[in-house]
């Protein structure tokens, strides 16, 4: 149990550092769908079954499509920006 | 340098936040043991006999919802949960508010064709999504999951139509689904107001716990609050896909 | 080291996280991805707190009627996550759309010292 909880909060938070460091900015929004996805197993790890299956659809699916519907919509400028 | 002090103060305030948990506001500290935090809240239910606990086939209980979530989000805080969906009605509304100036104009320019593989795959998953949206809504209270993921699937499966497609959705119907869904919902609580005087009150009996039939009140709910949340998320990302896009501006 | 220690260290670190990247860039669309993070952080922090070691999902079954223990993780955390999440996908949107509404408008998402971005609201 220790070694699955480890194998998913490894990922979670390393997922984590990627976002907010990671250059490209396509790169971090789909990371961010990763962590989402790594917490929603480690919800369904901790026996909270509504709320992984909530996490994996909106927080997961919907959220990363909402982000890449907006991605679709900035200048070509400004999808370029980097870390600042 | 302008990174050194968010760095600084983040660790900080992590640290700052594990010590208090460690060492607890509460007498043995928060993480003592391996018990979990869940014992330390509610020692005296999991302790103590239980003579009478309830179990597969009760009848005649306060919620019949074998599953203890949907029963504290519709029974419980079904009050709450009327403002959660208006909570969301609001941010997609200004949303849609905020982006109204930015609107496409008269005929949209030519799309780019959805991928080969994009509009082949789409109707077997688009029917797929449907499916298992209709039936995580409707057995929200058996098994896990309930109106709200099951109403995030549906549009999930609007939105990929719409991206295979290329036809957004009339926002026409998309409202009318979505008030007649608000009304439905404050309908089925002013009934049970009605009848069994309190506010979404379960009007009429349920069966034995662990049937389908077991509340009615809850299945009709989540399936209000499914369609709600899907035709409100659809709305949303019809919004942001009818803002002009820069890029199709400059091509020819 | 114990299961709880290890998810709330993570959920912490979440959490700061989060709060690093909303600090440290000026990007309005890398501000909304690290609150995003923070609410993921703050989410599974709830609920472990409903957890309780070999429980198991809050549905009544056979094993709830028996007496002893009960089996089920405390269901209030969770129930109370599913709202969270819900309202998280509500405000990303409205967010997103300003962001959409800025970077149109001025042609990057760079939020900082910028005089105008208070303009474009009003």
């Amino acid at each position: 149990m220790i070694a699955l909880i480890l194998l998913v909060c490894i990922p979670l938070v390393v997922g984590a550092v990627a976002v907010v460091t990671v250059r490209d900015l396509l790169s971090a929004i789909l990371i961010e769908g990763v962590v989402s996805l790594a917490a929603a197993v480690l919800f369904l790890l901790l026996g909270a079954l509504d709320v992984a299956i909530t996490q994996a659809v909106v927080g997961c699916g919907l959220t990363s499509a909402v982000f890449l519907y907006s991605w679709r919509r900035l200048p070509e400028k400004a999808r370029e920006v980097t870390h600042d | 340098m302008t990174r050194l002090l968010p760095a600084l103060v983040s660790l900080a305030v992590v640290v700052l936040l594990g010590a208090l948990l460690l060492t607890g506001p509460t007498r043995d500290g928060l993480f003592r043991g391996s018990s979990g935090l869940g014992d330390t809240f509610s020692r005296r239910d999991a302790r103590g006999p239980a003579p009478d606990r309830v179990g597969p086939g009760s009848r005649g209980l306060e919620n019949a919802s074998a599953n203890t979530v949907t029963a504290i989000v519709l029974d419980y805080r079904g009050f709450d949960t009327l403002g959660e969906v208006t909570v969301l009605f609001a941010a997609v509304a200004g949303a849609g508010l905020a982006l109204f100036g930015r609107r496409r104009r008269g005929q949209a320019p030519p799309r780019r064709r959805a991928s080969l593989i994009l509009t082949t795959a789409a109707p077997f998953v688009v029917l797929f999504l449907f499916v298992v949206g209709l039936a995580v809504a409707l057995h929200g209270h058996l098994t896990p999951g309930g109106g709200f993921p099951g109403g995030a699937l549906l549009a999930a499966g609007l939105v990929l139509l719409m991206s295979s497609t290329g036809h957004e959705p009339s926002a026409r119907r998309l409202h009318l689904l979505e008030g007649l869904a608000g009304f439905s919902f404050v309908t089925v609580g002013v009934a049970g107001l009605v009848w069994k005087g309190s506010f979404l009150a379960h009007f009429t009996g349920g069966g034995a716990l662990g049937d389908f039939w077991s509340a009615p009140v809850t299945i009709l709910l989540y399936l209000i609050i499914a369609l709600k949340v899907s035709s409100e998320l659809t709305g949303a990302v019809r919004t942001l896909a009818l803002v002009e896009d820069p890029t199709d501006k400059e091509a020819p | 080291m114990n299961i709880v220690t290890i998810v709330a260290i993570s959920a912490l670190l979440l959490f700061g996280i989060g709060l690093y990247g909303l600090w440290s860039g000026r990007n309005v669309l890398r501000w909304i991805l690290a609150v995003g993070l923070m609410e993921t952080g703050v989410n599974v922090f709830l609920v472990l707190t409903g957890w309780r070691p070999g429980a198991a999902a809050p549905i009544v079954t056979e094993a709830f009627s028996t007496s002893g223990p009960l089996p089920f993780i405390d269901p209030v955390p969770s129930a109370l996550v599913l709202t969270s999440i819900v309202i998280g996908l509500g405000t990303t949107t409205l967010a997103l759309a300003l962001a959409v509404l800025h970077g149109q408008e001025h042609g990057n998402l760079d939020c900082g010292d910028d005089p105008g971005t208070l303009e474009v609201l009003e």
